[in-house]
Order: C-alpha cells, then structure tokens, then sequence
C-alpha cells in the first residue's frame, strides 16, 4: 500500500528512533492514529508528545517482545484502539556485547531472544491482522549487518539474519491477501543504539531511514537499503567467492 | 452467496488506500461467507474513496442483465437492474425520446451507486437527488433476506438505503422515474466572472432560466479566482428541427496508465490558465455570455470524454475534497478554497443544491458544493484538509462520503446529524452486521454509539 493512504501505524519499539522518525513521516502523509507500544511508560510519553497535533490521536501500549504470550493480545488491543492498522513497524532490536569466542551464552540468548525470537512472534502475530485486513504493511527493521555477518558483531548480525529471512518467507506468505512485508536494511545509523559509537562510512539518519521507507511503499518494494548505495555494495559483495569474502568479513584486532 | 476464491485487489477513483477481497457473485437466500469482515456491493467503482471495498472481507460486484430496461411509459417510470450504469440506461431511454431526471457526473456509475450515494446532478436546485426519483428498490439485505422498498412500503429501510453507502444491502433493481427528452442535445451558455463571489452570483441568476448549472473556478494560475460557468437546457422536442438526427452517446478516448503523475504543480497551473484562454475565446471576456447547441454528454459528463483520465495523477493517486456548505455560509466557503488554493488543485468545480432528501445520510443541503481535485502527495495536504474538516463542521456543513478516503470519525455525527437515526434502521436490516465496507470500518458507522 502507497504511503499516501495510511490512516493508523503502530509502532513496536515505541522509543525507537528509527520508529518514531518513521512515524512522523507517516504522520506528515497524512496519518491521525498512531499507538507506541513499548517497554518504558516515560520514554512513550515523552515520543508521543513529540508526536501529537491538533488532529493526531497518540495511545500508548505497554509491551516487551519477549513476552511471547501476549503478543495477540497486544495486537488485539492496538486494533480496538485504532481499527484496522495500515502499517505495523517493528523495531525492537538491541546490541549486543560482542566479546567474539568468549561471548557469555546467556548474553546471546538474551539478544537472539529480543532481535529474533520474540521479534519473530510480535510479527506473525501483526501479520494474521494484516491478512485478515486485506491490506497493511509490516515494516521489519532488519540490518546491513545481518545480511553478511561480519565476525565483529556475530551475534547481532545472526540474530538480524534469522529476522531478515523470517521476514522476506512473511512476505510470501502475506502478498497474496494483499498486505506486505517491507523489510528495511539500514546501514550505520545515528541513534540512541548507536549512541557513543565512532561513525561507519556511509553512515546516516533515522529521518533518511524514514524517507527511505515511505519510498519504499509508495513503490511497493520489498526490501529497502538506506542509503541506497549499501544494497548495491553488499549485494557485489555476496558474489564474491568465499576464499575472498571471508577475509573481508574478518574481525580487525 | 457463491465465494468467488480468487482475491482481488480494490481501489477507488483517486486511486489512494486500497484494499484486497474476495469477489462474491451473487445468490440472493444464502448467508455470506466474508471472514467476520462484512461484505460489501459495488457497482462501477466511481466512488473516489472506500466506499466500495472491504478489505479481508467479500465485494459483491454487481452487474446488469443487459437486457432488463424495461420502461412503463404510462407512469413515466423505468425499471433497471442496480448494475446497469447510467450510460446504459441513457442510451436505452434517449432512443425512446426519454432521459433520467438526475445524473451524476460520469455516466460509468451504476444505478445502485448513484441511489447508494444519492448522487447529486448539476440541476439539484431545481430536482433534488437522484433518490428523490427512485420509486421502489429491491434490495437483499445483510441476511439475504430480499425485500421491496418504496416511500410508502417501509419508507424508513427505503430512506436508510438511499445515501446508505451500500451499508443496508445489495440493491438489486430500481424503478426510476423518467423525464422526456426526443432530441439528446442541449443548448449550453457559458459565462465567466472574475471573482469566487461574482461567480456564485451569475450561478444565481443562470438557474432562473436554466436546468443544469455548474461552475469551474480557476484557483492556481494567474487568473486565479475567475469562474467559467457553464449553464444548460434540454432542447425540447418541439424546439427541436426534426430534420436533425437525435444525438446518441458515443464511446470514450482510451488513456495510458502511468506510474508517475503528469500532473505536477506547474503543468496544473498551465491546463487552469489555458482553461481560461479557451473560455476566454469562446466567451469572449467576463460579463458577456456565448451559447451553443451542444451534445448531452458534452454537458453533462465532460470528463468521461477520456477514460481513466484519473491514471493521470500516477501512482499515489489524487483526492477529491468535496463539500457542502449551507447557504449564508458563503464567505466559509470561499476561505476553504481560498486556503486549499495552496495546494495543486487542478478542478475545482461549484454547484448550487436545494432541498435536501428524506434520507438522513443523504450529502446535498441547501447551500453549496464545492469539490477540488488534489494530488495524494502533495506536501501538507492531509493537514489542510483537517483543518477544512474542521470548518466545515463548524457551520453546518458535510463532507460528502462518496468522495472520501481520509477524515475521521471526529466529525462525523456533527457533519451528518441524523446519523443515529440511520444506524437503527440499518441495524434493523443488517442486524449481524455482514454488511461493511472499509469506509464504513474507517468512521464507524456501523457502531451504535459514537
Ligand atoms: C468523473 C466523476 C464525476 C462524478 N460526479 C458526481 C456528481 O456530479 N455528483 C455526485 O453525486 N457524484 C459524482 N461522482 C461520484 C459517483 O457518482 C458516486 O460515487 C457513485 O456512487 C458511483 O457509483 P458506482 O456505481 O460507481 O458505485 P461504487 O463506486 O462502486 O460504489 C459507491 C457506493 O455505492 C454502493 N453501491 C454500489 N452498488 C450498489 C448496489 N448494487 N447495492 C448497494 N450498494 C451499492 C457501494 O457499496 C459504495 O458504498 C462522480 C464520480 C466520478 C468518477
Ligand atoms: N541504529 C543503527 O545503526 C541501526 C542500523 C540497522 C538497523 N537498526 C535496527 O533498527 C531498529 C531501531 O533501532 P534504533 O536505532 O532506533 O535504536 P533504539 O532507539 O535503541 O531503539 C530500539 C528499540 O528497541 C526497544 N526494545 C529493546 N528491547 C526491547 C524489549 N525487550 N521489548 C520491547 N522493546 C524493546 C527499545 O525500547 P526501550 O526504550 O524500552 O529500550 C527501543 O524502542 C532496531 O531493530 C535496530 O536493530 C539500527
């Protein structure tokens, strides 16, 4: 569905600032209903302030990915508050402490956990919505670094991987009840995840992220990159043999 | 009900927020299948909005038996199935020297669509709305349970379904009225005026010696503000030189599709100016007034000359903002316009209304009409129109339906008072709610309370 028409969004990973930089530009095309759903009822109040506008209705939900179990209930009641939901984004993802080999396992799971398995959940459970409407769009926050795993961020990446390919087989699935899946590959963007990190090159903004998908569902992509000349440069690279990718991909001591 | 399995992606006229279903043929007596979503008719798909599609759920895609126009010349009444367009029922009547009191503004839409949205023609001041001329309606409602409607056999279902937005059941066939017409030609005067006020004025005058009045404000290029009227009379038959062949209606130009709109700010601006050079040639200047003898079609559905001109906006589609403003609202209006005049607008055209129907969701009151084309992306678009929403309300005003993919439930019980009224007899109908429609589900009508 074109960006034009899109009535209601709602945000998983309300703090988010990709997400929320999402929402404004949706909001600025024409959005009135937007629902944050996330973790900390501050840090939801203070983005919807930032949100809200004579003609815009901002709700807050409470909800934490891992909570597996309650992820229909939470679509469920973003659907009773806004009726049908034109766009779902889902940008609930976390860093994780990358030590290489001596990565603590309960660390990894608590990152596959969030990035993955309960990410994966909330979107099956956006995308039966989505069926049932007959239309809407799923905005999946996937990565540069889940589509060639570097070995300097292993667990992120393999976490960003498994939701990347999770995502692209929801998309099949849903195409043809006539909703999508948008799924948006950023590369080093600007945000309070990133917060303190030196910049990558080609390094953006969550309002060029923003941009950026809203393109995208005006033409009815499936994939995005942001910017568009990592997609070309990550593509070239996967047609490399693995004799010369590999050692590209190696971690720099 | 037979459940088509093939799915179908919908859209309406301005080409903005469509939606997948799955196409019902229909079977009046058996329930519908429609996944808890509702099902919802549609007829030639006019609407600009989302009024006749249901996402996740069934469209019924009503057509005409081709053969089914049956005319009683004793009562002047006509009886049509609800799929048939206007076009078709035209051709039909204009050979017998007989025409339909109202038409809308494209002759693609069907029967049951113009009696669903009580169309308004460019003649409601003098004739009311095209349900004002509905004798009776079948309908098969929610249940599939069919009935017989008229202003005198259940008026309260019959009114409920004239403007119900398709939200009471399927129409199957009507019985029109008619009104003679033994030549299909019009004469048509055409004046300009030079200011939105002046224009409303010479609208006045012109609907004391004519029929159908309608006006083309220019509100982008330098002429902005002036007004190309367009005034017309059928010719009657004793006017009529018999020595003429009476006009048929003919086909439409074919239009490419496009993916990109080549329709962009400065191109707008040029096709409004070059409008008012053509009027200014054939007119002459403001004040004066050039008449013709003039094709029926070429009066009464210009824009059906080319089909799919729509496409022409691209991808994201355009919106048609169109409302209605009581009379003594006048300046209310012209502030809108004046407002939304910084936005593209390509067409924005005025008509004059009279007296309201019976129908309580029925859009025409007595005032004014106004309705600008727009496209979908144009930047501060959807803020604008909030804010016009919100004057709009203010006075008394509404918002037609037909038109609409954006507003918000906000207004609604405001915009259209007798709403409630209306949901419990659509209710009585319908009372599962199998009927519902995107549009319907975007401002709730279907709920008890608001
Ligand atoms: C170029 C153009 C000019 C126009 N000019 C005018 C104008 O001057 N005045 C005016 O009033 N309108 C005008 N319209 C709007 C149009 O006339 C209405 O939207 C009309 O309802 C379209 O009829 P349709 O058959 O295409 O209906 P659709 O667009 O298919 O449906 C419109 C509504 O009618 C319902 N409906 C359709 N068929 C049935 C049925 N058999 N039973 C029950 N419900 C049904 C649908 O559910 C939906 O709610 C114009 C539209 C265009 C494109
Ligand atoms: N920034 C980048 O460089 C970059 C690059 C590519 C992809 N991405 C992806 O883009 C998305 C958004 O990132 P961002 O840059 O906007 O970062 P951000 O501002 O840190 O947002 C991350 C969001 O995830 C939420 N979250 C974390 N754990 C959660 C949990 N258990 N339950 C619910 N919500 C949880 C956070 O909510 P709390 O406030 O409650 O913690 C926050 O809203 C992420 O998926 C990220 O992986 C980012």
């Amino acid at each position: 569905m074109s960006a034009v028409g899109v009535r209601s969004v709602l945000l998983l990973g309300g703090t988010s600032d990709i997400g929320t930089a999402i929402c404004r530009a949706l909001v600025d095309r024409g959005a009135t209903r937007v629902v944050l759903a996330g973790r900390d009822p501050v840090g939801l109040a203070l983005r919807a302030a930032t949100l809200k506008h004579v003609n815009i209705e901002v709700s807050l939900l409470d909800f934490d990915v891992v909570d597996s179990s309650r992820h229909r209930d939470l679509i469920d009641r973003a659907t009773e508050m806004v009726g049908d939901l034109d766009v779902v984004i889902c940008a609930v993802g976390v860093l994780a402490d990358e030590q290489g080999i001596d990565a603590d396992p309960v660390a990894i799971a608590r990152v596959v956990a969030v990035n993955m398995g309960g990410t994966m959940g909330v979107m099956a459970a956006a995308s039966s919505r989505l069926q049932h409407q007959g239309h809407g769009t799923l905005v999946v926050l996937s990565s540069v670094a889940g589509f060639l795993v570097r070995s300097d961020n292993p667990i992120y990446g393999a976490s960003k991987a498994g939701l990347d390919a999770y995502a692209c087989a929801l998309d099949d699935l849903l195409r043809p009840s006539g909703a999508s899946v948008l799924v948006v590959r950023p590369g080093f963007v600007r945000t309070a995840m990133t917060a303190g990190m030196a910049d990558r090159p080609m390094a953006t903004t969550a309002d060029a992220v923003a941009a950026a998908v809203v393109k995208g569902m005006d033409h009815d992509a499936h994939v995005v990159w942001v910017p568009r000349p990592v997609g070309l440069v990550m593509n070239g690279l996967r047609l490399l043999p693995r004799s010369i990718l590999r050692p590209l991909l190696r971690r720099q001591q | 009900m037979n459940i088509d399995p093939r799915t179908e992606f919908l859209v309406g006229f301005g080409g903005v927020s469509g939606s997948t279903a799955v196409s019902a043929t229909f079977e009046p007596g058996t329930d519908v299948e429609h996944r808890g979503r509702g099902m919802i008719a549609r007829g030639g798909g006019c609407s600009y909005g989302d009024a006749a599609q249901r996402g996740g759920g069934a469209v019924v895609h009503v057509t005409a038996d081709p053969s089914a126009i049956t005319l009683d010349l004793v009562s002047a009444t006509v009886k049509v199935s609800a799929g048939h367009t206007i076009r078709q029922v035209c051709q039909e009547l204009l050979k017998q020297g007989w025409f339909l009191p109202v038409v809308p503004g494209t002759s693609y839409a069907t029967v049951g669509g113009c009696i669903a949205a009580d169309v308004h023609g460019k003649n409601h001041v003098h004739v009311g709305s095209f349900g004002q001329h509905v004798v009776s309606i079948d309908l098969v409602d929610g249940s599939g349970v069919e009935h017989h409607f008229s202003a005198t056999e259940d008026p309260d279902a019959f009114w409920a379904t004239v403007a119900g937005m398709g939200l009471t059941g399927v129409i199957v066939s009507a019985t029109l009225r008619m009104i003679a017409d033994k030549s299909g030609w019009m004469t048509e005067t055409t004046a300009m005026a030079d200011s939105f006020a002046e224009t409303m004025s010479l609208m006045r005058e012109l609907a004391v010696s004519h029929h159908h009045v309608a006006a083309w404000v220019d509100l982008r290029s330098r002429h902005r503000g002036v007004g190309v009227v367009s005034a017309a009379n059928h010719i009657d038959a004793c006017a009529f030189d018999a020595s003429r062949k009476s006009h048929q209606l003919r086909s439409p130009l074919p239009c490419p599709r496009t993916s990109v709109s080549v329709l962009g700010p400065q191109r707008l601006a040029f096709l409004n100016a070059a409008k008012v050079i053509s009027a200014r040639r054939h007119v002459g200047r403001v004040g004066t007034v050039a008449q013709k003898r003039v094709p029926i079609e070429s009066v009464l559905w210009p824009l059906d000359a080319v089909a799919n001109w729509n496409r022409l906006y691209g991808r994201h589609g355009f919106i048609q903002y169109q409302v209605a403003i009581p009379d003594g609202a006048e300046d209310v209006l012209i502030g809108i316009s004046k407002r939304l005049a910084t936005l593209p607008v390509y067409l924005c055209t005025l008509k004059q209304m009279g007296q309201a129907s019976l129908a309580p969701m029925s859009f025409p009151l007595p005032g004014w009409t106004i309705a600008l084309d727009i496209p979908a992306n144009a930047p501060g678009l959807w803020d604008a129109l909030h804010c016009a929403d919100d004057a709009v309300a203010e006075v008394g005003g509404r918002v037609y339906l037909a038109k609409d993919v954006r507003m918000t439930a906000q207004h609604l019980p405001t915009m259209y008072p007798r709403l409630d009224e209306w949901r419990q007899v659509r209710n009585r109908l319908d009372p599962k709610g199998n009927m519902n429609s995107d549009l319907g589900s975007r401002l709730g009508l279907l709920d008890s309370f608001s």
